[in-house]
Order: C-alpha cells, then structure tokens, then sequence
C-alpha cells in the first residue's frame, strides 16, 4: 500500500538506524502502532476504549523473574521490561500516539483473526494470548477462555466503529477475515472445526455488519486465499502461511478497486515477503508449547 | 617488557603521536603502530602467523603505515584497535529518531506523545546500537584478528566529537547540542559505553572506554585534546584540517597509553 502511495500511518515508526530484524522483535513495523497482535474483535473494541478513555492499568502487567511486560501485548519487549511503572510508561505513550493517530486516520483497516481468547477476570480485560506463554502465569481462577458468538462480534464491531468515530467522525472503516487456519484450540474441539467455526463466525458477523454500516467495507481476502475459484487455495506448503503469490493477489485485488494502481501496473505489483510477517504470530508461540 | 602492536584508521594516528612526543614514558612498553585507512585492515590474512596484506592497496599501506610486509602475530603480547568506527556518534544518530527510559529528558516533558522521536525501551536502544557497532570496522577486525591469536585484544573507541561543537551550528552536530541542550548526555554516554563494552566482550576484546580526563560533559572530548591532530601519514607531519572535529592529537593519544599501561 505504500508502494501505491498510501499515506499509511505509524504511530510509533521504526527508528531509521534500528535494522529490520531488531524493529520487527520489538514490534516496529508491523502495524500502524507497536499492538502485538491483535486477534479478536473484543481486543481492538477494549483497546479502542482504553485509547479514548482508560489509563494503563498496573493490574495487566506481568512478571517473570524479575522481568515486567505488557499482558495486552507481552512480545513487543522480548526480554520484558525492568519495573511495573516502565511498562505502564510505556503504555501510556503507546495509548496517546494511537490516540494522536487516530485522529488523524481517515481509513481504518482491521483484521479480524480468531474468535476465541483468554480473559482476566479482575480487569475484565481480552488477552491476546494465553497466560504463561509469552511472560505471565496461567491461574484458573482468574483467567478463562471465551469464545465470541457471531452476536458478539457484531456488538463488538459496533463498538470498534463508533469508538474509532469520536477520534475522527469521518473515518471509515475495512474489515478482513484473516485466512490463516487456527494451530491450536482451548476448546477441546478438533483444530479443524474450531478454525471452520472461527473463520464462519468471523465471515458471517463481518458480513452482516458491512451490509448493515454505511461507512464501511469488506476487502474479500479471505475468499481470494481459501477459494477454489479464485485460483486457491493460496498457503505455502505448511498449509497455514499464505504464499506470495496469494498476497500479491490479494493486493492487486484491492489496489486495482480502489484506483490505486496505474492501469499498467495493475498486473504487476511487488510480490510480498514470503512469511516473514508470520514469524511474529503469537500461534507460533502456541505452537512450540504444544511440543 | 610487554610488547603492543597498535592497529587502526585514522585515529592510530593520535596513539602515535602520543608516543613519539613522551618517548620514555612508558619504560614498561615496547609499540609498533600499524595503520590502514578506510576497509584495508581487513584484507589481511593469517599467513603461518603473520597479519599478510592480501591487495595491493593493504600492501601499500602497510608498507607505508607501520605494518611493512606483514605482522608477526607471536613477537606481540597485546594488540590494540584504535578508532576503527568505534564511536559514540552511533548514538547521537540514533538519538535523532529514538528515545529510551534512561534519558532525564524523558521525565521532564509534558506531552511525551508529541515528541518527534519515538519512545523505545532501553533494550530496544542498546540492540539498535550493538547492532551498529558489529558493523563497524573495529569490531569487523577484533573478529578477524581473534581467528588469528589468542593474545588479548584491547579495542579503544574513537574519541568523542570535540567540544569546539559547542559554538558551531553546521546539522552534523546537531544531534550533539541538542543532547547537551536536553541534559541528556550522561544517559547517552552510558548506553555508548555499556553497547560498546558488551559487544567488544562477545569478541573475546576487552573494551578501553575513553579516558575520563579527556571528556567533557559526557559526550564531547576536551579541546586541549583535539587541537593540533595528525593526518595518518607515512611521516606524520600533516595536520587534520582546522575544522575536524573527529581526531584526537598527541595528548589524547598519551592519555590512551596511559589508561591501556594501567590495565596491563
């Protein structure tokens, strides 16, 4: 998108001497902000919420052998943090730049992931991931696993759209369904069914939303990675990653419909690294725990 | 008698000068002073224990440099990296776009938000840094050197960019005055002695920070020190232009001995 002249914004850039690979560990030049991953649609809503109206809260920071890191985003400090009060120093800055941002965002665009996920009890807070995989400690009786309803994401959009709108009454808002399959489930069902019944959730209450909501739209990538008729599906041999090609296709796609593409160039769009944002998924995490 | 063989770019350059104005000075040591400008240090090879020049270019400037044909590693006890990129400028580049917790300046501003630069963590800021450094020409040879001898190794930075920067407005040093300016100084020489002290150490170097007495407010380097700095020549009778601010001269290149002789 920048390639297509998109003014994309960053609300906390990779500083100019910081190489590729220690800002991509830190979390620099993900996303438009140093989020971590953002997996559900009750994560952004609380984000957005807490960028409009909340203050860190010292409750989400866990420790670690002496280490300190941000529960709702443990892996942008790799070796975590010194003190309780830098993390929430931290936070606080991350929370006024997304707030300075947002201001001045026209097109917010989001990506919605997985349906289920840990939450804290005593903040009432949506983890991005399950305590003690990547700092923290798991309690079972403070953390439990919910899994949205199709009815609690809508609600969620809905918070996500009008929140984002007192940043910017004008902004609007794009929405995609992650193709990426689920590696794990906390359910106890098959991986297979719970990343169908994510994916069909998340597809149907996204679709239900954009249908119902002026002001926003729906880029179908998902279709464009998983469907047969679309030359798909488009993963790398892991059958998870989704390939180059299947991005490249993705972007033509969405560069082409929104005029962002010159006619000549339309078929000829930089082809995107080959996973290496999915280097930085938290599943992976999961993954090499379920070994 | 303990035998040192100094290497470097320009900068060997004040070591040298330093020990030709105090001959006697150091009666415990013996110094031969091998220099090569830009990359040719490192188009050398280990041949049967001796530091070859490998291209013309390194030939000629061995030759001309202090290192002749060659360097017999085992007629050394030590050896010492002088300048080689080493320097704390790293960081004042660094500072124009990051800032990390250990900064006072952080503490003092009112709206952290509307900064230019961005807030990062301190592990984020000496990884940036040690990055840098293991790029550098100094680090690049303390590697190419250690393959060759088990010898200890010294690596002794640049110096700090002179304190005539105070008065001057030129953007170069910019990054320098606005430091001062911030009361940042203490907290961006410290990031600059622990990055280059870690990654010297993972090279099995040991790392000489600059002598405390020829510093001024943490960043700068005192300009009795600067003053009259030498050109790495064959003869060393040239002198850095008026303007450098980068060379240390003869004085600085004694303190260095000095410091280097008490860690002996």
């Amino acid at each position: 998108m920048r390639l297509a002249g998109c003014a994309l914004q960053d609300a906390e850039p990779q500083p100019r001497t910081m190489p590729d690979e220690i800002a991509h560990e830190f979390g620099y030049g993900l996303y438009s902000g140093r989020y971590g991953n953002i997996y559900t649609a009750r994560q952004m809503a609380e984000l957005l919420t807490e960028i409009a109206d909340g203050d860190p809260d010292p409750a989400l920071v866990w420790e670690n052998r002496g280490r300190y890191r941000d529960a709702l985003r443990p892996t942008v400090e790799p070796s975590g943090l010194g003190t309780i009060d830098e993390v929430l120093f931290h936070r606080g800055y991350h929370l006024a730049r997304l707030s300075q941002m947002l201001q001045q965002t026209d097109v917010f665009i989001f990506t919605l992931g997985l349906t289920e996920a840990w939450q804290d009890r005593p903040t009432g807070r949506t983890l991005p991931l399950c305590p003690g995989v990547a700092g923290g400690k798991f309690d079972a009786g403070r953390h439990n696993l919910h899994v949205f309803t199709h009815r609690e994401v809508l609600a969620d959009l809905a918070t996500i759209y009008q929140t984002l709108r007192r940043f910017n009454p004008a902004m609007e808002l794009i929405l995609t369904v992650s193709p990426v399959p689920l590696t794990a489930t906390a359910t106890g069902n098959h991986v297979m069914l719970a990343s169908t019944h994510a994916k069909a959730t998340l597809r149907s209450a996204v679709g239900d939303f954009v249908t119902a909501t002026p002001g926003t739209d729906y880029i179908p990538s998902y279709e464009v990675i998983t469907q047969a008729g679309c030359g798909g599906p488009w993963f790398a041999p892991n059958l998870r990653e989704v390939s180059p090609k299947g991005v490249e296709r993705v972007m033509d796609m969405v560069l082409t419909a929104h005029d962002l593409l010159p006619p000549d160039d339309a078929t000829h769009s930089r082809p995107s690294d080959d996973g290496e944002d999915d280097a930085h998924c938290d599943e992976i995490l999961l993954e090499s725990f379920a070994q | 008698m303990t035998r040192l063989c100094f290497f470097g770019n320009s900068h060997v350059a004040a070591l040298r000068s330093g020990w030709m104005e105090h001959p006697g000075a150091w009666p415990s040591l013996s110094a031969q002073f091998v220099g090569a400008h830009k990359g040719l240090l490192l188009e050398t090879e280990n041949k049967n224990g001796t530091l070859t020049p490998t291209t013309r270019n390194a030939s000629d400037a061995f030759a001309k440099l202090g290192g002749g044909t060659g360097v017999d590693l085992a007629a050394f006890d030590a050896f010492v990296i002088a300048g080689c990129q080493v320097a704390l400028s790293r960081v004042t580049t660094l500072y124009r776009d990051l800032r990390w917790p250990d900064l006072p300046s952080l503490h003092t501003s009112e709206n952290l938000a509307e900064m230019t630069a961005v807030l990062g963590s301190q592990a984020a800021a000496l990884a940036t840094l040690t990055y840098t450094l293991n790029a550098r020409l100094g680090l690049q040879f303390l590697r190419h050197l250690r393959e060759m001898t088990d010898k200890p190794i010294y690596l002794t930075s640049q110096p700090r960019a002179s304190a005539a920067l105070r008065s001057m407005k030129d953007p170069n040093t910019a990054s320098h005055r606005a430091i001062l300016r911030a009361g940042d100084a203490a907290a961006v020489s410290d990031l600059f002695e622990t990055a280059a002290a870690r990654i010297t150490a993972d090279f099995g170097g040991i790392f000489l920070p600059q002598p405390a007495d020829t510093i001024e407010d943490h960043i700068l380097t005192a300009k009795p020190f600067m003053t009259g700095a030498k050109r790495l020549t064959e003869h060393m009778d040239a002198a850095q232009p008026k303007e450098d601010l980068r060379h240390g001269n003869a004085a600085y290149g004694a303190k260095v001995i000095s410091q280097l002789a008490a860690r002996l």
